[in-house]
């Protein structure tokens, strides 16, 4: 087992040597227009897509399906929960009918989701965003952003590392910013920034002093907290030479969102904050920091999505709660699927604004949103208590035309019958496209074990 | 090398000699331990190897492999190899007559004690103190694989403990640090969280301090210093950052001095101001005198010293590679042990040389849990045993609609189930045997904070029928003449209380294999394997049959049975509860069945078929066995560690001390945290050496005694 010293501090090149390498090769590819840069970023909304309410119009949708449906998405309407993509169908790629019940969920399904295991098991190996993160590299090999309703600050239910490792979501967006960004900052944040690399240096020191008292199992878990140290210091000498760039793409964030209050019945600020981060997620991508980046709403432990008040949605004020609606329960007069609708339409509105950033940002013959792809899914597959026959996923990009995607709508046959995917084939797909050839992702699905769950899905490969 | 001989006889057996012998005699641990163990794959070609091909190969080679399992290639190496759970699934079947099947050669008892007199014997090398086969047999759940017989039933030399540790801090702990350094109450995000998985949630090994939390540490540091240089009463640290000049280098060290007092709670040594100074210059150059000044302060709130609980050890190596944890080092253990904050007094009698003997560690632990029912407040960390060992918490994360006539209401139903436990911790006696049978429990009831009388505890209005839960009639009153005795055939213990069964259920059902894998685990120390990876756990549904009709329909099958053995017909009892917790004699309109069996211990004293739950429980609540069990348990959770064959002689010292006090649970407390596993650290350096550790920089020692 490689320790994360081992993966963080490969040679004297200092921080993530054998990360910065490939993340040179993708800033010389920007630069001079060959391989295209590859991005990719994953937007878990908890509470489940429910695909009769992303279904576009015009498209009839039997419950069963025995045949894998295929066709464009011109001269059909966006559904009214997803409508702030319609401007990008050019992009956008429906995936409907790909089975992923190996998760075995109640509520949320956690690591499982993007890491195609029981979610029980927790943190049980890694997670698709950490296969492609570990492929790109880049000073901040993954990022991971969130949003939720109650205050702490960071959570991990979703992305991890290996087995055991579980990755952070940061939702709280000041304290992202400032882990991101803090080397643009002027004056006294500059001052900080520059002294700070002098605490992290002594604080390795002290740590050190330690370790030498200590020995195997014990050495290597204190080792974590100095290499902690060593990572950031590293990191802040990188940084500072990306400082202008970082500069130009810093967002501005407003102080009072780190403010995080979960009282019934008052705003939540849950939207303004998911704005936030993708703001950030965008900055962080345009400044070359990562590339790849996981946003999140409501999937912690035991997570089922983001409450917020009804004024947030365009109704009267009163408190909308995720797991009531869930349940289908009416809140404010509407019924539960409305309020699924218009959290949905809050949720894709940001996405829309991301992706029109992207697009603004030129990049070798187009602009960046060209190189990237978006994966947008729920944790909790196709609704609340997720019987994930099913796991609605929208796409937005093509990564560089690497993927046969963007104006389309794909619907697999359904589980069990012949031809029937899972989202470990589409995961799959991803992983061959950017050179990691493992035959599966993540676990088979015993229960349809007669079909052959190998291999990317080749209605989509190029 | 040993001649080849396939035959068993007892000249054979008295051939080989072992590690640890058999016949139960051990040698001296200290040379015992002082070289690592390793396998006897020798051992194994010789002696088990044609056992194995006689009597398994048949069904368990590459073709076959019945029960998915392959035995032609198996690792002989139970310490460096991959398959330590292959031999113990091979070992149990062995013991308990499961394999080979009836209807094939069986092997001579003879031959069976070979077998397993080997397999335990390289088991055995596995559970020294420092050797580590597997990271994950250092998590909670395995602490059971270390053998029981091996360490109460043979007699015990000197302790060998631990290896020197830092074991990372609770949130909670941190929560009360933040408070203290920062001069009050101070929320911050808490970067550290404990696993959300059952079982104990503290232990040293299951954590690590990784980038994302100490960048959060970072930002904490930089607010509670924002808040420091801000407060009136640290003089120095605000002169420090002082607006009008840069500070003179006096006052840098009062500075260093006023913050190691607050955090460290003790004086910075020469050594210490020296570096912290020379930092202070260092980011003042690169900053200001205001930021740089900040810096510095951050970084003494950072140190491992602060983030770990430190337990290093110090003074000289004993005879047997042992060092004592410093005066300070057990005034910091003791403190955790048993709450979120360090004792002063502690601190002062570690100061002044009066906390190194076993004798006087013990009469502060005896001290302090005295009037326990009294200082509950001051000891969190002794109910929070039982909430981490019986798992009745879980009860409030269970989903429940409301039954028919009656109200669940989990919060109150954990509340009482805990004033039931406080009643029997005050006592003090029998706690073990009190906590599995009594049924004495509590309704709504809590002790008013001021007057101390007996109060309702609701909100508004007494939730309805609440006590229907607890099998009263709807019209109930309320009343202060607590607590109320329950049916003696119907109620035994936690475990039949409302609140545990709540917990050991689902939104609809109860679930009877949790609960009696509980059992097996907590209570007769076994071990049940993790559900296989392509295995869909849940029982079908199925409106005209009982639960355990239903379940037998799936656990049945031979594949499972395998380890259903171990669980179901301890869980299935529990049926004579509603899924509420509420007793009942029907379920689809038949009679409960509520029959059971305690089987597969090794004891035959200990089986038992029985009839029904109560029987089973005062079963339980009589063995030695499961005493001893649980008092495994609870040296794990005071320890934070699973333990080893080294900590042999303090459980057998805890049991004793539980014995001869009848059952107190403070006198088991008092006896672990004053023993020999508590005190004292392996001498390591660089996992050998016995030189005795010379004095760190940086790290205080205590009096050195």
């Amino acid at each position: 087992m490689i320790s994360r010293r081992d993966l963080f501090r490969g040679t004297s090149l200092g921080a993530g040597a054998l990360f910065l390498e490939p993340f040179m090769r993708q800033l010389e590819a920007a630069a001079t227009g060959s391989p295209k840069p590859m991005r990719v970023v994953f937007f878990v909304q908890g509470n489940g897509v429910y695909p009769d309410q992303i279904q576009p119009e015009g498209i009839d949708r039997p419950r069963v399906c025995e045949k894998l449906e295929d066709r464009p998405l011109t001269g059909h309407k966006f559904a009214r929960s997803v409508d702030p993509l319609e401007p990008f169908a050019r992009r956008v790629t429906f995936l409907n009918g790909l089975s992923g019940k190996v998760h075995r969920g109640g509520h949320g399904g956690g690591f499982a989701a993007l890491g195609c295991w029981p979610v029980d098991k927790m943190a049980y190996g890694e997670t698709v965003d950490a296969a492609i993160a570990k492929k790109f590299g880049g000073l901040f090999p993954h990022v991971g952003l969130g949003v939720q309703n109650d205050a702490a600050a960071v959570i991990y239910n979703l992305t991890s590392w290996e087995r055991g490792k579980p990755m952070p979501t940061q939702t709280n967006p000041i304290m992202a910013h400032h882990q991101l960004f803090s080397v643009a900052a002027k004056g006294d944040a500059r001052k900080k920034f520059n002294a700070k690399t002098n605490l992290l240096d002594f604080m390795a020191e002290d740590v050190k002093r330690v370790q030498d008292r200590l020995s195997g199992a014990e050495r290597e878990r204190l080792g974590r907290y100095l290499e902690a140290f060593e990572s950031m210091s590293d990191r802040q000498s990188e940084l500072v030479k990306l400082a202008d760039r970082i500069e130009k793409a810093a967002p501005t964030i407003d102080p009072k969102l780190a403010d995080i209050r979960n009282i019934k019945g008052e705003p939540t600020g849950i939207f303004d904050r998911l704005e936030a981060q993708f703001d950030i997620a965008a900055a962080s991508l345009i400044a070359g920091l990562t590339s790849v980046v996981t946003i999140s709403s409501g999937v912690k432990h035991g997570g089922v999505g983001v409450s917020c008040n009804g004024e947030e949605i365009g109704l009267a004020k009163g408190h909308i709660d995720s797991h009531g609606i869930g349940h289908g329960g009416s809140m404010l007069g509407e019924t539960a699927t409305e309020l699924h609708i218009r959290i949905r339409r809050r949720h894709m509105e940001k996405l829309a604004k991301f992706v029109k950033k992207l697009e603004s940002i030129p990049e070798g013959d187009g602009s960046m949103m060209d190189n990237t792809l978006i994966v947008y899914l729920s944790d909790a597959a196709d609704q609340h208590h997720p019987s994930a026959g099913e796991w609605p996923i929208i796409l937005v990009g093509d990564l560089g035309g690497r993927l046969k995607l963007g104006n389309r709508y794909l619907r697999f046959p359904w589980y069990g019958k012949p031809g029937h995917r899972t989202v470990s084939n589409f995961y799959t797909s991803i992983l061959h496209v950017i050179g990691d050839r493992r035959e599966r992702f993540g676990f088979a699905d015993v229960k349809i074990a007669d079909l052959n769950q190998d291999g990317p899905l080749s209605e989509i490969m190029v | 090398m040993r001649p080849a001989c396939f035959f068993s006889n007892v000249r054979f057996i008295l051939l080989i000699a072992p590690l640890w012998a058999t016949t139960g005699a051990t040698t001296s641990p200290a040379t015992a331990f002082a070289a690592v163990p390793v396998g006897d794959v020798d051992g194994f070609k010789q002696t088990v190897a044609p056992l194995i091909k006689t009597y398994c190969i048949k069904c368990h080679d590459e073709t076959k492999s019945q029960g998915q399992l392959t035995l032609h290639n198996i690792d002989a190496d139970l310490i460096a190899g991959k398959q330590p759970e292959i031999w113990r699934i091979i070992q149990e079947q062995l013991l308990h007559g499961d394999m080979p099947p009836e209807d094939e050669k069986q092997p001579t008892q003879a031959e069976r004690k070979i077998l397993l007199n080997w397999i335990r014997k390289e088991q055995l090398k596995t559970q020294q103190p420092g050797v580590v086969t597997e990271d994950k047999l250092l998590l909670p759940q395995f602490g059971n694989y270390i053998d029981h017989d091996a360490l109460f039933n043979e007699s015990a030399g000197p302790v060998i403990p631990a290896m020197p540790r830092m074991w990372r801090i609770r949130p909670t702990i941190y929560s009360s640090l933040v408070n203290t350094t920062a001069d009050g109450n101070f929320s911050v995000g808490n970067p550290f969280s404990v696993t959300d998985a059952e079982g104990f949630k503290d232990y040293s090994s299951m954590y690590f301090i990784d980038e994302p939390t100490t960048a959060m540490l970072l930002t904490n540091a930089e607010r509670i210093v924002e808040r420091q240089v801000k407060a009136s009463k640290y003089k120095a640290m605000r002169e420090l950052v002082r607006e009008d000049r840069a500070p003179t280098d006096e006052e840098v060290a009062r500075a260093i001095q006023e913050a190691f007092r607050l955090a460290m709670q003790r004086p910075a040594t020469e050594e210490e101001v020296k570096r912290f100074a020379a930092l202070h210059a260092k980011a003042v150059k690169t900053s200001d005198v205001q930021i740089g000044g900040q810096l510095m302060l951050m970084a003494v709130l950072l140190q491992p010293e602060a983030m770990y609980r430190q337990e290093l050890g110090e003074g000289p190596v004993d005879a047997h590679g042992r060092q004592r944890l410093a005066g300070r080092e057990i005034a910091y253990a003791l403190s955790f042990a048993l709450g979120d904050q360090v004792d002063g007094n502690l601190l002062k009698l570690a100061e002044a040389g009066k906390l190194t003997s076993r004798e006087q560690v013990a009469a502060y632990v005896k001290d302090r849990l005295a009037n326990l029912q009294k200082n509950y407040g001051a000891n969190p960390r002794i109910m929070q045993f039982f909430r981490e060992y019986f798992g009745y918490m879980e009860a409030m994360e269970v989903f429940k609609d409301d039954p028919a006539k009656g109200k669940h209401e989990p919060r109150l139903l954990v509340s009482d189930l805990e004033m039931t436990i406080g009643e029997i911790l005050s006592a003090d006696r029998d706690v073990l045997a009190q906590l599995l049978t009594t049924h004495r429990y509590f309704i709504a009831y809590k002790l008013d904070s001021k007057t101390g009388k007996p109060v309702g505890n609701w909100d508004r209005n007494y939730p309805l029928e609440y006590q229907t839960s607890f099998g009263l009639p709807a019209d109930w009153k309320w009343t202060p003449q607590q607590p109320i005795e329950m049916p003696k055939d119907e109620r035994a213990g936690v475990l039949t209380h409302p609140a545990w069964l709540a917990a050991f259920s689902g939104n609809f059902d109860n679930h009877p294999v949790q609960r009696g894998k509980w059992i097996r685990t907590h209570l007769l120390g076994g071990s049940v394997a993790d559900v296989p990876i392509g295995v869909d756990a849940r029982i079908p549904e199925d409106e005209h049959k009982t639960l355990r009709q239903r379940l037998a329909l799936v656990t049945g099958k031979s594949e499972c049975w395998r380890c259903h053995n171990k669980m179901d017909d301890l869980g299935l009892p529990f049926e004579q509860f509603d899924h509420y917790g509420r007793f009942r004699r029907l379920e689809l309109n038949s009679p409960v069945i509520t029959r059971g069996e305690i089987a597969r211990t090794g004891l035959s004293s200990l089986d038992l078929r029985t009839a029904d739950p109560v029987e089973l429980m005062h079963k339980l609540a009589k063995s030695p066995h499961v005493e001893q069990v649980f008092v495994r348990h609870v040296f794990r959770y005071f320890m934070g560690r699973n333990e080893t064959l080294g900590d042999a002689g303090t459980l057998q010292q805890a049991h004793k001390a539980y014995i001869e006090s009848n059952g107190s649970f403070n006198a088991l407390v008092v006896s672990l945290l004053s023993s020999d596993s508590f005190l004292y650290r392996r001498d390591v350096i660089d996992g050998a050496s016995r030189k005795p550790v010379a004095k760190q920089d940086g790290i205080q020692q205590g009096s050195s005694r």
